[in-house]
């Protein structure tokens, strides 16, 4: 079996909660009656290290949104950088890490500038622990685990959430990991782009330089682990929007074959399928998304693929069948393209527990 | 997503209008061929029209329409409504509240079909003329997720049924696409390859306030927070396109009970459409057939599809010119 089936396996086939992880943090928002008890910043550390992710989160929203609590932290951050205290700031910035996240969610009654005092306290301790430690395990765990989750929220690419992407790359640079990570960014951001080309930092319409910087990146990842499933896929399928078939071909057909798991199989089978269909293959095009189907058990995009094809062919008949079907797919569970559109968000639920244990230690 | 605002300039109603016509039936070279039209006058709808008003070419060619109908044939109405995140609360009871009065408007021998979408699509069911049935489903939606308006509307078109009904497909949809595997161009290929007339409806929406949420739990859904937002840019090019394809028109929702007005409003000018049918002569069976219409004697705009494609089942994947 490829390397990387293991790792899909997280989502593979399975419901919502198994796909990406139901999220073990579940925040409650401050109360009223508790904001009149301003938290100790050590006590809300303390809670955090021992588990206590939502009164050490929700605590920490409330003394960050103060101005003194910019300057405590602001000092505090200073002394422990002074001291190389680097477990310390590790176990900060996970814990405004993790208010940040859910200062932009809907259950925070934080609003903007709330949102954006925790950037700011998360970048002010990134920048002391990157000085300290910028090549540690947990440094490169925490970019991994913070650009899935700017990919799978769809933050805006502001600098608070986007710039240390250039800093992963710099301290990582051959690291497989984070440049699979830095071209599935390069990806996702041609796809915002294209549809809706005002999310761009440039203002301006999708770019295929973004997509032949993806390629670049993504490369050098196959290069760093050659045997990488979602690295070749995503490769495969930037190749295509490229339009450079000859390319996308060679990397799409090894993850077709059945040791591959279903879910990056389906995957690979779509965008052959695509890639097929634009070379005017119809019959094995029609192959590869009859092929998909079945492998998960929500496969809509297969079905309305197969659904397009056989409309185009002038098989409507079958095309209504097809979309039937496609429009009876399970309640529950996910399609993996929904999943692939969202970046490397399927890779957080476990940088997240990873960077959790790390710090409790 | 790319190519996608090549297909958006197409061309308005002129006194020489480019239409899209369509025929799943035609596979003989002898079926007549039917032309939804609409002909407006200042944006008012002109009714009383015979066949003689019209002047129809195929390819070209001068053809002789043999029939003038309106309000004679059924209707089909396919429902392709968008119940992702934002429409929650307030927009989701208006949304109930109109289709409520959308089902009440349908004519006995009418039928309607509900198909909903988030990224997930949902047939609730196929044509049917049973309201109650149809207002019970209504009640029952619910709504959240992300947005595949552009892969609903291609199930809409793919589920229109070979009858002899007018098939309207009111496609409601308040964002930007998110979620969908087909490209707005290849299900814009496929509105030229059916006589489905697509009405798109989006709201408009003043004082919006561009916040996104993002609820960790639930990251299929990302939108903006606050109420009903409406389509961006984009989402308006592609439901605008939709609707210029295919002869049909946009409409905007606005203010208190924009919904409810709008969706009986596009019924009743859907109602007050022609239903063109001539037999092709002297042009092929096969292939692409650009149409032109225009009004003989008088003044008005005629709004239609652009071309039908005579199919012949099982030839190879086709697309219409661009």
């Amino acid at each position: 079996m490829m390397k990387g089936a293991g790792v899909l396996g997280s989502f593979g086939g399975r419901p919502l909660a198994c796909a990406i992880g139901l999220l073990v943090f579940c925040h409650v928002p401050p109360t009223a009656g508790r904001q009149d008890a301003r938290p100790r910043y050590a006590d809300l550390l303390a809670a955090y290290k021992t588990g206590d992710v939502d009164g050490a989160v929700s605590g920490v929203m409330r003394l960050t949104s103060s101005g003194e609590g910019t300057k405590t932290l602001a000092d505090w951050v200073a002394n422990r950088r002074r001291s190389k205290d680097v477990v310390s700031l590790e176990l900060a910035l996970m814990l405004h890490t993790e208010a940040a996240i859910l200062g932009f969610g809907e259950s925070a009654a934080l609003g903007l500038g709330g949102w954006l005092d925790q950037l700011r306290a998360v970048r002010r301790i990134f920048v002391a622990l990157r000085a300290l430690a910028p090549r540690s395990a947990f440094v490169r765990n925490w970019h991994l685990l913070w650009e899935s989750v700017v990919q799978g929220a769809g933050l805006s690419p502001i600098s608070l959430t986007a710039d240390y992407l250039p800093m992963a790359l710099e301290d990582f640079p051959n690291d497989a990991e984070v440049l699979l990570a830095a071209g599935c960014r390069y990806e996702w951001l041609w796809w915002i782009g294209s549809a809706n080309p005002r999310r761009l930092p440039s203002g301006g319409s999708s770019s295929d330089k973004q997509l032949r910087t993806a390629v670049d990146l993504l490369r050098r990842s196959r290069t760093a682990d050659p045997a990488a499933v979602v690295t070749r896929l995503r490769l495969g399928r930037v190749l295509f929007l490229l339009d450079d078939f000859d390319r996308a071909e060679p990397e799409l057909r090894p993850l077709t074959v059945a040791t591959v798991e279903p879910a990056w199989r389906y995957l690979g089978l779509l965008f052959l399928g695509e890639l097929l269909e634009h070379r005017g293959e119809t019959a094995a095009a029609d192959a590869a998304y009859e092929s998909a189907i079945g492998l998960v058990p929500v496969d809509q995009s297969a079905r309305v693929a197969a659904a397009q094809l056989a409309h185009k062919d002038g098989r409507r008949a079958e095309a209504a069948e097809d979309i039937g079907r496609a429009l009876d797919r399970p309640e529950t569970g996910l399609d993996p393209w929904w999943l692939y559109l969202r970046g490397q968000w399927w890779q957080f639920e476990d940088r997240l527990r990873t960077a959790r244990a790390m710090v409790r230690r | 997503m790319t190519g996608t605002l090549s297909l958006l300039s197409l061309a308005s109603c002129a006194a020489m209008v480019s239409l899209v016509a369509q025929t799943a039936r035609f596979t003989t070279g002898v079926a007549a061929v039917r032309v939804d039209v609409l002909v407006t006058d200042r944006g008012r709808p002109v009714t009383g029209l015979a066949r003689t008003d019209f002047e129809l070419r195929d390819n070209g060619v001068a053809q002789t329409v043999t029939d003038v109908s309106s309000e004679t044939l059924p209707l089909n109405l396919l429902c392709v409504l968008d119940l992702s995140g934002s429409v929650t609360g307030l927009p989701l009871a208006n949304l109930k509240d109109a289709l409520a009065a959308l089902i009440d408007a349908l004519a006995p021998a009418d039928r309607a079909a509900l198909v909903t979408f988030s990224h997930r699509l949902h047939l609730h069911t196929r044509l049917t003329g049973n309201k109650a049935l149809l207002r019970s489903l209504v009640d029952g939606v619910r709504s959240g997720g992300n947005t595949s308006v552009i892969d609903a509307a291609f199930a809409g078109l793919a589920m229109r049924e070979a009858d002899e009904g007018r098939t309207l497909m009111l496609l409601f949809s308040d964002g930007r696409d998110t979620a969908s595997w087909l490209t707005a161009r290849t299900v814009l290929e496929a509105a030229r390859r059916t006589d489905v007339v697509v009405y798109p409806v989006t709201a408009r929406v003043t004082n919006f306030m561009n916040m996104t949420v993002f609820r960790p739990n639930d990251p299929l859904t990302v939108v903006p927070s606050g109420r009903l937002r409406p389509a961006s840019g984009g989402a308006i090019r592609l439901l605008d396109a939709f609707a210029d394809d295919t002869g049909g028109r946009m409409f905007y929702a606005e203010g208190e009970g924009g919904l409810r007005k709008t969706f009986l409003d596009v019924l009743a000018e859907f109602r007050q459409r022609y239903v063109l049918s001539y037999t092709p002569t002297g042009v092929s069976s096969d292939g692409w057939h650009p149409i032109e219409v225009k009004l003989l004697a008088r003044s008005g705009q005629v709004k239609a599809r652009r071309g039908y494609f005579g199919v012949t089942p099982g030839a190879g994947a086709r697309t219409p010119p661009k």
